[in-house]
C-alpha cells in the first residue's frame, strides 16, 4: 500500500500526541471537579479514531469508541475546543458527540444500539444522494449485541455506504474476549464479515501507518459505491473499565507488559525517525507547541456557558411536567 | 366526498405527504410486497418508487434506529411495524433513545412516525397486545391511537408533520369492523373524507356521542364498542356521553373534566392491561386539573380494562360492548 505523505506523517503525529496529552489534561481536571472516578480512560487506543478522521471529509458520519472520544478533534468540523468542552459540560461551537450535520449524533450507554443509527444516516445519504459516508466504531464487547448484528445484515443487503469497525481492545467491561469469542475469530474478528457478506480485513490497531492506509481503502471503496465492510483494529485497553475498577478479571501486569511493547506512541514516533522525518528537537518543539494549544482550549473552555441546562430541557417538555 | 374504509384514509394521509414533501420516507417489513398486510401502503412503491418506501429484513431494532439516524440527517422517517407487539424488540431505540431523545441537545428536532398496528385481542400477546402505556411513559414520544377514517387520516397527517417523535397505534379491528346499530359489524368504520387537505390537531378529543349520565372516555376500538354500548343503554334510559382521546399525550384533560361536570359519572375503558394503564393515569390528571370534582360525584372513577393476564387468544379477557353496559349500569 501507498505510503502516505510526510505532511499526513506529521499531522498524524501531531494529531497523536495531543490526544494523548489532551486526554490526561481532561482527566484531571475531572478528577479535581468531581474525583474523575468511574470515567473510561482511552490511551492507547487513540490511533484508530485518528486514523480514521484524517481520511473522512466534514459531512461523513462518525461514530468512535466511547473510550476515545476524546479523538474527535481529528473529525473534519471539529475543533479541540469543542473536544475539551465536550468533556468539561461547557457549550463550545460543536458538540463533537453530537452535531448531525458533522456526521455525529451521539452514543448510547447500551452500547451497540448506535449501529442502527449510524445506519440510518447511511440510508439518508444513498436517499439524498450526498456522497457522504458512515465510519462505525465499537468495542468488542459491544459488537456482540444484537443491533450491530441488524444494522450488518441491513447495511449488506442494501449496500449501504457504512463501514464497521471492531476496536478490539480484548475486554469487554470484565469479559476478556477470549472468553466470549470462539478460537476460530479470536484472532480475526473480521472473519464475521464473511458471514453477512462484505469485505473485510483485521489491522494493528497501534500502528499508525497500516491503520491509516487500511482506513483510507476502505473508505475511499466504500464512498465509490463499494458497500459495506468490516474492519478489526486490534489494539489492548491500558486502563480500567473505569476508574476506581479494582480489575479482578485481569492479570497483575498484563497492562503493564503489554505498554512496553505496544504504546503506539512512542512506537510511532520511534517509526518516523527510523524513516528520518521526525528528529528529537522536532518533537521537543511539537511537545510544547501542544501543550501551549491546550493550555489554551482549557482556558477558553472555562468561559463557556453550560450545556443543556434544566431551563433548557424543560422548556422542551411535552404538555406537563 | 368519498366513503372511505379506515385503510384507504391512512392510505391517502401517506401519499398527501409524500407528495407534499419529498423528505418523507417509509420502511418496515413487507411494505412493498404485502402493502403492510392490511393494505396501508398500497400503490406507495409504484407511485414513488425504492428510495421512499423500502422492505427491510426482519430487523426491528433496524427499523427504529434508522429512523433516528436518518431524521438527524434531514429526512422524515416514518418507521412501520406489522403489529404493535415487534416494536418492543426495538424497545432501547424507541423509548431509551427517540423517547428520551434531546439528552444530548434539547432543542435538536426529531421527525419520527413509528407506526404500528395492534392485532387485538383475538391473537397472541406479541401481535395482539395493546402497549400504549409503555410509550405514554417516555418524555418526549406523543402517542396517537385513533378510532376512525377521518380521524387516522386527519391524526396521521399531523404526525408526519411534526418536528419531534410521534407513535402512531392503528387497532387492526378498526379497519374491518365497528360500531352500527347498538352492535359491533363488520364493514361498518367507513365514513365520508373530504377530499380537501385537512388536519387534526394532538391533544383534542373528540365527542363522538353526547350524552348526560355518564362520562365515558375511551380510544382506539374501544370507541367502537364504546358506541354500541351507549347505543342500547339509551334504550334503557341511561345516556352515556363517548369521549374519543384520540390522542394520550397530549392528553385533552379539559374536555374530560368539562364532561365530567355535567355528568359526575367517570369511566374510562381500554383493551390494555389494567395494572398500570392509561386509565390510572387519566384519573389522576383530572384529579390535578378539577381537583374539587371528586367531593361533587356521583359515584367513584371507574375503569374497565383487560384483566392482568396474558391476552392468548381470549376475547373475555379484555373490554366488550356488553360488558361496557354491565359496568355502566353498576355506576347509575
Amino acid at each position: 500500500m501507498e505510503m502516505p505523505s510526510k505532511e499526513i506523517l506529521l499531522k498524524l503525529y501531531r494529531d497523536l500526541l495531543t490526544a494523548r496529552r489532551v486526554e490526561a489534561e481532561i482527566f484531571s481536571i475531572q478528577r479535581e471537579i468531581s474525583g474523575g472516578g468511574g470515567a473510561h480512560r482511552g490511551p492507547g487506543e487513540e490511533v484508530i479514531p485518528i486514523a480514521i478522521c484524517n481520511n473522512l471529509r466534514k459531512t461523513d458520519c462518525f461514530h468512535p469508541n466511547f473510550r476515545t472520544a476524546f479523538c474527535l478533534f481529528t473529525k473534519p468540523g471539529f475543533t479541540l475546543v469543542d473536544t475539551v468542552a465536550e468533556n468539561l459540560g461547557k457549550r463550545a461551537a460543536h458538540s463533537p458527540w453530537f452535531t448531525p450535520g458533522y456526521g455525529t449524533m451521539g452514543s448510547s450507554g447500551t452500547l451497540g444500539e448506535p449501529a442502527v443509527k449510524y445506519l440510518g444516516a447511511a440510508v439518508a445519504a444513498v436517499i439524498q444522494k450526498t456522497g457522504d459516508i458512515v465510519v462505525f466504531v465499537q468495542g468488542d464487547g459491544a459488537a456482540n449485541r444484537a443491533p450491530t448484528h441488524e444494522a450488518m445484515v441491513v447495511a449488506a443487503a442494501w449496500q449501504l455506504p457504512i463501514i464497521f469497525v471492531i476496536q478490539n481492545n480484548r475486554y469487554g467491561m470484565g469479559t476478556a474476549a477470549d472468553k466470549v469469542y470462539p478460537k476460530s475469530i479470536l484472532e480475526d474478528m473480521s472473519l464475521r464479515g464473511v458471514g453477512y457478506g462484505m469485505p473485510h480485513e483485521k489491522v494493528d490497531g497501534n500502528d499508525m501507518i497500516a491503520m491509516y492506509q487500511v482506513a483510507k481503502k476502505h473508505i475511499g471503496r466504500t464512498r465509490s459505491d463499494g458497500g459495506p465492510s468490516l474492519i478489526a483494529a486490534y489494539t489492548y485497553r491500558m486502563r480500567a473499565h473505569y476508574e476506581g475498577d479494582p480489575q479482578i478479571y485481569r492479570p497483575k501486569g498484563e497492562a503493564e507488559e503489554w505498554w512496553k511493547i505496544k504504546d503506539p506512541l512512542p512506537r510511532y514516533q520511534k517509526q518516523l525517525m527510523d524513516m528520518g522525518i521526525l528528529t528529537d528537537a522536532y518533537v521537543e518543539r511539537l511537545e510544547k507547541e501542544v501543550a501551549e494549544e491546550i493550555k489554551a482550549a482549557v482556558e477558553e473552555v472555562k468561559a463557556l456557558p453550560p450545556r443543556g441546562t434544566p431551563e433548557d430541557f424543560m422548556k422542551t417538555a411535552i404538555a406537563e411536567l | 366526498m368519498a366513503e372511505l374504509r379506515y385503510v384507504e384514509a391512512l392510505n391517502q394521509a401517506f401519499k398527501e405527504e409524500m407528495q407534499r414533501d419529498e423528505r418523507v420516507v417509509m420502511w418496515g417489513e413487507d411494505l412493498i410486497s404485502m402493502n403492510d398486510v392490511h393494505g396501508q401502503t398500497r400503490g406507495i412503491y409504484d407511485e414513488f418508487g425504492g428510495d421512499r418506501i423500502k422492505d427491510t429484513p426482519i430487523c426491528e431494532q433496524a427499523i427504529a434506529g434508522m429512523c433516528i439516524g436518518a431524521a438527524y440527517r434531514g429526512l422524515r422517517p416514518i418507521g412501520v411495524y406489522m403489529n404493535a407487539g415487534f416494536a418492543l424488540c426495538a424497545f432501547d431505540g424507541l423509548f431509551l433513545k427517540l423517547g428520551c431523545s434531546g439528552a444530548s441537545s434539547p432543542f435538536q428536532t426529531l421527525p419520527v412516525v413509528i407506526y404500528g398496528v395492534v392485532a387485538g385481542p383475538m391473537e397472541d400477546n406479541d401481535h395482539g397486545m395493546s402497549p400504549e402505556a409503555l410509550f405514554i411513559h417516555a418524555p418526549y414520544l406523543k402517542v396517537v391511537m385513533p378510532s376512525t377514517p377521518y380521524d387516522a387520516k386527519g391524526l396521521m397527517k399531523t404526525a408526519i408533520r411534526d418536528d419531534r417523535p410521534v407513535v402512531f397505534l392503528d387497532h387492526a379491528w378498526c379497519f374491518y369492523m365497528g360500531h352500527k346499530d347498538g352492535a359491533i359489524q363488520r364493514g361498518a368504520n367507513t365514513q365520508e373524507v373530504p377530499e380537501e387537505e385537512y388536519l387534526i390537531p394532538f391533544g383534542k378529543a373528540d365527542i363522538k356521542r353526547e350524552g348526560s349520565d355518564v362520562t365515558l372516555v375511551t380510544y382506539s376500538f374501544q370507541v367502537h364498542n364504546a358506541l354500541a354500548a351507549a347505543y342500547n343503554l339509551e334504550k334503557e334510559g341511561i345516556s352515556v356521553e363517548v369521549v374519543d382521546l384520540r390522542t394520550l399525550v397530549p392528553l385533552d384533560v379539559q374536555t374530560i373534566v368539562t364532561s365530567l361536570k355535567k355528568t359526575r359519572r367517570l369511566l374510562i375503558v381500554h383493551e390494555a392491561m389494567k395494572r398500570g394503564g392509561v386509565a390510572g393515569e387519566i384519573i389522576f390528571r383530572v384529579t390535578e386539573e378539577a381537583p374539587d370534582i371528586i367531593m361533587s360525584l356521583k359515584t367513584p372513577f371507574k375503569r374497565l380494562a383487560a384483566m392482568n393476564l396474558p391476552l392468548a387468544n381470549r376475547r373475555e379477557f379484555v373490554p366488550s360492548a356488553d360488558t361496557i353496559v354491565s359496568k355502566v349500569k353498576e355506576m347509575v
